[in-house]
């Protein structure tokens, strides 16, 4: 009679357990679409932060841009990104930026240190100068397995702009610092006018992704107007990061971000 | 004089104009009379000059206290003007990086990061993030970047910080929420 007791309550804990499982992966969203090619969607929700577990990685992200001016002359910019995430799909992020290019450069020189906790459902941006980690609410998504180009995926496009931007064009698989990467390329056209330009202004992205780390590994950028970019993932180790690291640090005062007097 | 005048045969016209500088030169010529007209003009003289009163130097301090409001008042407008002027340009400048800015290819999912951090205009020209405790030395600014583990970097929008949010808690590189 104990016996079956026992196992009574065995069954319905694995009824429970499934049911609480089944219950914690229905809170998870698909990760909302963006919008389309021609940028005429609704911008996706905001602070949705993509959540990937059991791919737990650190890496050093190293993006260049090298703008030639008409003279000849060569302007380099370097910024780096140093990125862990562990098994529970909690992520950290420093950013090193040093000078962000485009109409009017930014001068930076600065780290912003970025935890996204999913589980919490919060984000913290270290400021290291006041001991504050200021938070932010964030929505965790899940994105769908399928591994195909997408370019309805990413944040939107400039409002407005007309841009003719090709069907993605698929490179095949190669090996990238020992991660199996899926390469795909698109090419876009702002016409002649459209921005008071004479002739045709042709951009183009190639981007390598990571299969397993879930990650774009490798990119190049290439724009007339600011030059050629490219990204590198380098020091990929896929061993379980510290988990101090994704911990807000004891002496941090954590404080709610301020909301905007501005909207766009 | 008068006997070389009668001597000379002149001009009808002429004569009588000659006799009256005769008789002025005569007057002019040192005298007691001459000594006591001057004396009795300076004296007249003295007596016309009146010293200044009290209430006209009040009244020249009026005109000089309306004069300097209304230049303090001419510069408050032209400093408000050139605000306005520079609040315009930023934000046409504004629109116009928004048709700039690069169009974004991402084709596989990342992760982004916005955020804004405060700057101001160097002496070169270009636009620096400024340590959040130190005094403004220009107009600031508040830009808006978007930073991803794809390997872009951007700036989103280039906005003058008002008196607000100046006063902010926060007048460091935030998190942006939209």
């Amino acid at each position: 009679m104990s016996r079956r007791r026992f196992s009574k309550a065995l069954v319905l804990l694995g009824v429970f357990g499934l049911h609480a499982q089944a219950g914690e992966t229905a809170v998870i969203p698909e990760c909302p679409a963006s919008p389309s090619a021609d940028g005429t969607a609704s911008r996706p929700v905001p602070n949705n932060v993509r959540l990937v577990t059991g791919q737990p990685y650190s890496a050093l992200g190293t993006s260049q841009t090298v703008t030639t001016l008409p003279d000849g002359n060569r302007i380099v910019r370097q910024n780096t990104i140093r990125l862990w995430r562990d098994s529970d799909g909690r992520t950290r992020s420093e950013f090193s930026l040093s000078s962000i290019g485009g109409p009017r450069p930014l001068e930076l020189n600065t780290t912003v240190t970025v935890i996204d906790d999913p589980a919490a459902r919060e984000r913290y941006m270290l400021q290291p100068a006041g001991k504050v980690a200021v938070t932010v609410p964030i929505v965790p998504c899940r994105v769908s397995a399928g591994l195909e180009p997408d370019l309805s995926v990413g944040p939107p496009r400039p409002p407005g702009l007309p841009m003719q931007v090709s069907t993605p064009v698929k490179l095949g698989e190669r090996q990238v610092d020992g991660e199996t990467a899926a390469g795909s390329r698109v090419e876009a056209t702002i016409p002649a006018g459209a921005i008071g330009n004479k002739q045709p202004i042709r951009m183009s992205a190639e981007q390598w992704y990571g299969k397993d780390l879930q990650v774009v590994v490798e990119a190049t950028y290439r724009d007339p107007r600011t030059g050629e970019t490219r990204y590198k993932l380098s020091d990929i180790h896929r061993d379980e990061p510290d988990a101090r690291l994704f911990r807000v640090p004891d002496n941090y005062t954590r404080a709610p971000a301020p909301v905007p007097l501005r909207r766009r | 004089m008068s006997d070389d005048l009668e001597t000379r045969n002149l001009h009808p016209h002429i004569a009588p104009l000659f006799r009256q500088y005769a008789r002025d030169l005569a007057q002019t010529a040192p005298s007691s009379d001459l000594d006591a007209r001057i004396d009795a003009l300076v004296a007249a003289g003295s007596r016309k000059s009146p010293q200044p009163r009290p209430h006209r130097l009040s009244r020249y301090a009026a005109a000089a206290a309306l004069a300097a409001l209304a230049i303090g008042v001419g510069i408050f407008i032209g400093m408000e003007l050139e605000h306005s002027r520079e609040r315009q340009a930023a934000n046409q400048a504004a629109a116009r990086d928004a048709a700039w800015s690069p169009a974004d290819l991402t084709m596989w999912p990342s992760d982004s990061v916005s955020f804004k951090v405060p700057a101001e205009y160097s002496a070169h020209g270009t636009l620096v993030a400024v340590d959040p405790d130190s005094q403004h030395t220009s107009t600031r600014y508040w830009i808006d970047v978007v930073v991803s583990n794809d390997g872009t970097f951007r700036i989103e929008r280039i906005v003058p910080a008002d008196a607000a949010q100046k006063k902010g808690a926060h007048d460091d590189v935030a998190p942006q929420i939209q």
